[in-house]
């Protein structure tokens, strides 16, 4: 799965989940968004679990830097 | 010259007119010390003087005025009043309408902030109109606060343990002081300019009244309601309200208050998620189990149990159909030899041949019918046909009847 933040694989997530819900998907195709939303779910997972939190400084000209010294 | 004689109600509501028409009475900010109080057993207007060294007025503020503070005034009590100069006509008595009214802690600053907060509320910046959403899952929480205070070391710590996936974007600036208020409004600025963040925190720790100016100036208001981004303020302590705070999208009673509504918690968002793979896994196995009993109930059918019947049926249809047409014929044929048998019954007594066999004879001359005595030519032969066969004859003689 190519990079993406949480929230937009949240969101993906959750989508699917709802298109499942639906129910007038045909089977293959919900056997396909039922494998993505595992891959998505993991992902989540990974995301929440492996977070470190990072801290940056904006800078005047809009830059980032790293620590708030 | 030609004076008019005025009734007294006359030069008092004149003079209503005059004090009601200047603009400077319309909106005043006094302030002053309360005396004479009566709160209306029936009417729960306040009536009052308001008084200082010099000079006194009279007051009085009207129960729905009244009834919004959020102290019970007090003779002695120095107050700073918001209202209007008008006329009570009745008794000829100038007096202040009363429509706001602060204890008076501060002096100067107290009113700079009623000042401001009435101009800025007419001016609608603290219409819930204009609140934006709280993003639910930021993935960048903009801070603007003091590098030094112990609110960003308050802000840091919340946001990690909550929601360590947002990265904390952070701009320091000093939050008290003369510059104070210029550095907050460009960082704000700045954040909106780079789109550096999802949701700004913007905020430090308690103080005093004067501690905390910064985050009652006009700019600071003004860079908060312009922001695209939204903005939690998180100014001081519970108690301590701010023109910033009215202003922006969501306050928070402290700093770490506003880390806490930033984010979601991540433990949380754990648990949602293992709930949604555990929806998807079962409405999956919902729909595989559906599919299954709709193709069982396909395969029971009566078409796939015995695919002969079909064909049994419609030889069954084809025989009927057979027989029906074979009846069709024969009644048909029944109509048409009864029809011709009377044809020929018809026939048979219209023929000649039985006129002759009654005893009748025809005469025929050179092959044709010869049906009066004036026809016969007397030189030629003539031939009788009788039922049974024929006759050459000679004619002799001829008599026509008379």
């Amino acid at each position: 799965m190519e990079k993406m933040t949480y929230e937009k694989a949240l969101a993906k997530l959750e989508k699917i989940v709802d298109q499942l819900e639906q129910g007038s998907i045909p089977l293959e195709k919900s056997l396909e968004l039922y494998e993505e939303a595992n891959e998505l779910a993991l992902y989540c997972k990974n995301c929440l679990d492996n977070a470190e939190q990072r801290i940056v400084r904006l800078t005047k000209d809009g830059t980032e830097e790293d620590g708030i010294e | 010259m030609n004076i008019p004689v005025l009734t007294v109600g006359q030069i008092n509501t004149y003079i209503k007119s005059l004090l009601d028409g200047d603009p400077n009475l319309n909106n005043v900010f006094l302030v002053g010390e309360i005396s004479n109080f009566t709160n209306h057993y029936r009417t729960r207007h306040f009536y009052f003087t308001l008084k200082d060294q010099e000079a006194a007025i009279k007051a009085v503020m009207f129960r729905s005025s009244a009834q919004r503070l959020r102290f019970m005034p007090e003779n002695g009590m120095r107050v700073i009043i918001r209202g209007r100069i008008s006329v009570f006509e009745r008794d000829g008595q100038y007096q202040l309408y009363a429509d706001d009214m602060q204890p008076d802690g501060m002096g100067a600053l107290n009113i700079a902030f009623e000042q401001l907060k009435a101009k800025l509320e007419a001016q609608g910046l603290f219409d819930s109109s204009r609140k934006k959403a709280i993003p639910e899952v930021p993935s960048r929480i903009g801070v603007i606060t003091s590098p030094t205070g112990a609110a960003v070391r308050d802000i840091i710590n919340v946001l990690s343990r909550r929601f360590p996936l947002a990265k904390i974007v952070f701009y320091p600036v000093q939050v008290q002081g003369a510059e104070a208020a210029g550095q907050i409004a460009q960082a704000l600025d700045l954040f909106n300019a780079h789109s550096a963040a999802d949701v700004i925190i913007v905020g430090r720790g308690g103080g005093s009244i004067e501690d905390l100016w910064a985050f009652n100036e006009e700019k600071v208001a003004l860079a908060v309601s312009r922001s695209e981004i939204p903005v939690i303020s998180a100014v001081g302590h519970e108690t301590d309200f701010t023109i910033c705070d009215f202003v922006a999208d969501l306050r928070a009673p402290t700093p770490s208050a506003a880390a806490e509504i930033a984010v979601p918690d991540c433990r949380e968002h754990s648990a949602y998620i293992r709930g949604l793979r555990a929806q998807a896994a079962s409405l999956i196995a919902n729909n595989i189990a559906q599919q299954k009993a709709y193709v069982n109930a396909l395969s029971d059918s009566r078409v796939l149990r015995n695919p002969l019947a079909t064909v049994e049926n419609g030889r069954q249809v084809l025989d009927m159909n057979l027989n029906r047409l074979l009846a069709a014929e024969r009644e048909i044929y029944n109509e048409k030899s009864i029809s011709f048998a009377s044809c020929c019954a018809k026939l048979d007594a219209l023929s000649p041949l039985k006129v002759l066999s009654r005893g009748y004879a025809a005469v025929y001359s050179e092959g044709k019918v010869v049906g009066s005595a004036s026809d016969v030519d007397t030189e030629k032969d003539i031939t009788i046909r009788f039922h049974d066969g024929e006759v050459e004859c000679k004619p002799i003689n001829k008599s026509i009847n008379g």
